[in-house]
C-alpha cells in the first residue's frame, strides 16, 4: 500500500477526494484475494508439470477440438447476442411496447436462472422431437447433442450482457442528434448508419466482450444440451472436469492455463480496439 | 422566402402548446420568437422545421403548403441549444454532413466546407472533434453545418443560452453580421429579451401558446399591448387601487424631486448601485412600493429616509 501511495503521490497533484491511497490499497487487496492469487496458484500448479509435461497435457486432437468448439461457439454466440441484443435494447428503449416491464424483466432471466435449468429447458426444446427440434429435423438439422446446441446455450446466457450494456446508452442518446441529421437531409437509414450506430459502437464492443467472456466460461447449461461426445461436442471446461474426475489434476490445470491465456489475449484485444476508438475520437 | 403560418394549434396530451397562431415571416427577415419557457415558441420553431405536425393549421412558403412535409424535405437549417454536433465526426465532416447524405462529389464538398469554415472563422480546426472545442466554437460549427446545403430558412433554438455571457455577446453581433451578409430568412427562439431586441428585425412575444404581440423592438418596448408583455420585458412596478385600470411604471421612467407638488409623495427606503444605474427603493404614502432606476449623477442628491416626490415620466395603463 505504501508503495502504491508512493506512485500516486509522484504522478498526481493533490485531488479533492481524500483516501485515494487507501481505496487503491483495498482494491488491490481484494483483486489479489479473489483473482490474482488463485490465478497465480493455477499457473504455479501447471508449472509443476515441467515444460514437456505441460505441452503433452495441452496437445492432442481432443484438446484442440475442444478449444476450437469452446472459442468458436462463444464467438458465434457473442455475435448473435450483439445483433439480437441491439434489436431488443432498441425496441425496449424507443417504443412503447405493450407489457414493457414484463419484457424488461425477461431480459434478465438468463442472469438469474441456474444454468443447469436453462440447459435442461433448452435441451427439451431442441431434442429431435422437442418443440423446436421438430422443426429443423426434417431438413437434417440437429441442434441438441451437436455443436449448434452449444451455440444456442451460449447465446441464451450471453444475451442480457449486450442488452443491459446498450440500454443506458440508448436511453441517454440525444434525440436532437437524430433530428439534426434528419433536418440535414438524411434518410432514416442514413440516420441509423451515420449517426446512431457510430454512437453505440463502444457499448456494442463492451457488450460483445462481456457476452463472449461469459460464453467461454459457461459450463452448466452446455453440458446438458451438447451430449458431451469427445472430439465432437466437448467444450474445454468439460474436458477439464473429466480430467479432474480421473484425478489428473496437473492435466486439468494445464488446460486451464491455456483457456486463461486465450481469454486474456482476446479480451485485451477488444480492450485495445475500444481504447483505439476512444483515442481516435479525441 | 416568405412564410405564412396560418391558424396553427398543437396539443401535447392536455397541454395546449400552440393555440391558433398566425404569423407571417418576410423574405430575408430576422425574426425572434420571445417568451418564457412553455409558452410555445420552441414548438412553433419545430413546426417550421417539420419536426412537429400541427393538429390544426398550415405552414405555407410562397403559396406552397409545407405542413405535411417532413424535416428531411424542407431544406431548413436547424441549430440547437446544445449544439447537437455528431461526436464521432470531426468539424469538417460535421459541416459536410448535409452534402455527404446528398452524395455530392468530393471536390464540391471540400470547396463548400472550406468556404463555410472560413465564414465561421474556424479554418484551423477542421480536424478537431466537437469535444475538443469551446462552446462558442461548437455553436459556430453547428451554424456552418446548418448552412452547408444552402437552406431557404435558418431556424435557431435558443442558440446562445448554453454559452457564457461574454461569448454570447460576441456571437450575437457575429450572427447579425452573418445575416446581413447572407440574407437568409432567419427565425430564432429566445427567452432573453435583450437578445431578441439586439438581434431581431421583428419580435413575436409568446404567452401560453399564443402570440401576445408582434412588432419591431421599438414598437414592443414603447407600446406593449398587454400587462404580460410589459411585465415580461421586466423592470416594471405595478400600481393598483386606481379603479378600473392597472398601471405599470418602468423603473427607469421614475424621476425623483426633492420638493414640489408633482407626482406621488414617497419615502426613500434603500439606495444601492446595480451596474450602470442606481436603484432606489421607495415607499409611497399609499403604502405601495416603487422602484426608481436613476443615473448615478441624479441619485447623488438623495439619502435613505428622505421624503421625496416620485414622478412617472411614462405610464402604461391597461384596462382590467
Amino acid at each position: 500500500m505504501g508503495f502504491a501511495m508512493g506512485i500516486v503521490r509522484r504522478k498526481r497533484a493533490p485531488v479533492a477526494l481524500p483516501g485515494l491511497g487507501l481505496s487503491l490499497g483495498i482494491t488491490l487487496t481484494w483483486l489479489s484475494l479473489i483473482a490474482l492469487i488463485p490465478l497465480a496458484a493455477l499457473v504455479i500448479r501447471a508449472g509443476g508439470l515441467g515444460w514437456q509435461g505441460w505441452l503433452d497435457a495441452v496437445s492432442g486432437e481432443r484438446v484442440w477440438l475442444s478449444l476450437r468448439l469452446s472459442f468458436g461457439a462463444s464467438l458465434i454466440a457473442a455475435l448473435l447476442d450483439t445483433f439480437a441484443g441491439l434489436l431488443i435494447a432498441w425496441v425496449l428503449c424507443r417504443y412503447k411496447v405493450p407489457g414493457h416491464a414484463f419484457w424488461d424483466v425477461l431480459v434478465d432471466l438468463p442472469f438469474a436462472l441456474p444454468t443447469a435449468v436453462a440447459g435442461i429447458a433448452l435441451t427439451a426444446l431442441w431434442v429431435p422431437d422437442g418443440w423446436l427440434g421438430r422443426l429443423v429435423e426434417p431438413f437434417g438439422g440437429k441442434v441438441a447433442f451437436a455443436w449448434p446446441g452449444v451455440v444456442v446455450a451460449l447465446t441464451f446466457i450471453g444475451l442480457p450482457f449486450v442488452v443491459r450494456t446498450l440500454q443506458p446508452v440508448l436511453q441517454s442518446a440525444e434525440k436532437e442528434l437524430e433530428e439534426a441529421a434528419e433536418s440535414l437531409g438524411a434518410s432514416p437509414a442514413q440516420v441509423v448508419w451515420r449517426v446512431v450506430l457510430p454512437s453505440l459502437r463502444p457499448a456494442l464492443l463492451t457488450g460483445f466482450a462481456l457476452a463472449f467472456a461469459r460464453a467461454v466460461g459457461e459450463y452448466g447449461s452446455v453440458i446438458f444440451i451438447c451430449g458431451n461426445i469427445p472430439m465432437q461436442t466437448e467444450i474445454t471446461p468439460l474436458l477439464i472436469v473429466s480430467r479432474l474426475e480421473q484425478y489428473d489434476y496437473a492435466g486439468a490445470t494445464a488446460l486451464a492455463t491455456i483457456m486463461l491465456a486465450l481469454s486474456a489475449v482476446i479480451l485485451a484485444l477488444l480492450q485495445a480496439l475500444h481504447a483505439g476508438r476512444r483515442t481516435a475520437l479525441r | 422566402m416568405s412564410i405564412e403560418i396560418l391558424g396553427i394549434s398543437k396539443n401535447f396530451g392536455s397541454f395546449r402548446a400552440l393555440d391558433d397562431v398566425t404569423l407571417s415571416i418576410g423574405k430575408g427577415e430576422l425574426l425572434a420568437l420571445l417568451g418564457p419557457s412553455g409558452s410555445g415558441k420552441t414548438t412553433l420553431l419545430r413546426v417550421l422545421a417539420g419536426l412537429e405536425l400541427p393538429d390544426v393549421g398550415t405552414v405555407q412558403e410562397d403559396g406552397h403548403d409545407l405542413t405535411s412535409l417532413g424535416a428531411r424535405d424542407r431544406n431548413v437549417g436547424l441549430v440547437f441549444q446544445h449544439f447537437a454536433l455528431f461526436p464521432h465526426l470531426d468539424v469538417f465532416e460535421n459541416i459536410a454532413f448535409a452534402l455527404r447524405v446528398r452524395k455530392r462529389p468530393d471536390a464540391e464538398v471540400r470547396a463548400r466546407v472550406d468556404e463555410l469554415l472560413h465564414l465561421v472563422q474556424l479554418g484551423g480546426l477542421a480536424h478537431r472533434r466537437p469535444a475538443e472545442l469551446s462552446g462558442g466554437q461548437r455553436q459556430r460549427v453547428a451554424l456552418a453545418r446548418a448552412l452547408a446545403a444552402r437552406p431557404r430558412v435558418l431556424l435557431l433554438d435558443e442558440p446562445f443560452s448554453a454559452l457564457d455571457a461574454k461569448v454570447r455577446h460576441e456571437l450575437r453581433g457575429w450572427l447579425r453580421r452573418l445575416h446581413e451578409e447572407l440574407g437568409t430568412t432567419t427565425v430564432f427562439v429566445t427567452h432573453d429579451q435583450d437578445e431578441a431586441f439586439e438581434l431581431a428585425d421583428r419580435v413575436a412575444v409568446f404567452h401560453r401558446g399564443r402570440i401576445e404581440q408582434v412588432g419591431t423592438p421599438d414598437q414592443i418596448y414603447d407600446e406593449p399591448n398587454s400587462p404580460f408583455v410589459l411585465d415580461f420585458l421586466g423592470h416594471v412596478q405595478w400600481l393598483e387601487g386606481l379603479g378600473l385600470a392597472t398601471l405599470g411604471v418602468r423603473h427607469r421612467d421614475v424621476v425623483l424631486h426633492a420638493a414640489g407638488d408633482d407626482g406621488w409623495p414617497a419615502r426613500i427606503e434603500r439606495i444601492h448601485r446595480t451596474g450602470p444605474r442606481v436603484r432606489v427603493d421607495l415607499q409611497l404614502h399609499t403604502g405601495q412600493p416603487l422602484i426608481a432606476a436613476l443615473e448615478p449623477s441624479a441619485a447623488q442628491d438623495f439619502a435613505v429616509g428622505q421624503e421625496v416626490r416620485a414622478v412617472a415620466t411614462r405610464k402604461h395603463v391597461f384596462a382590467t
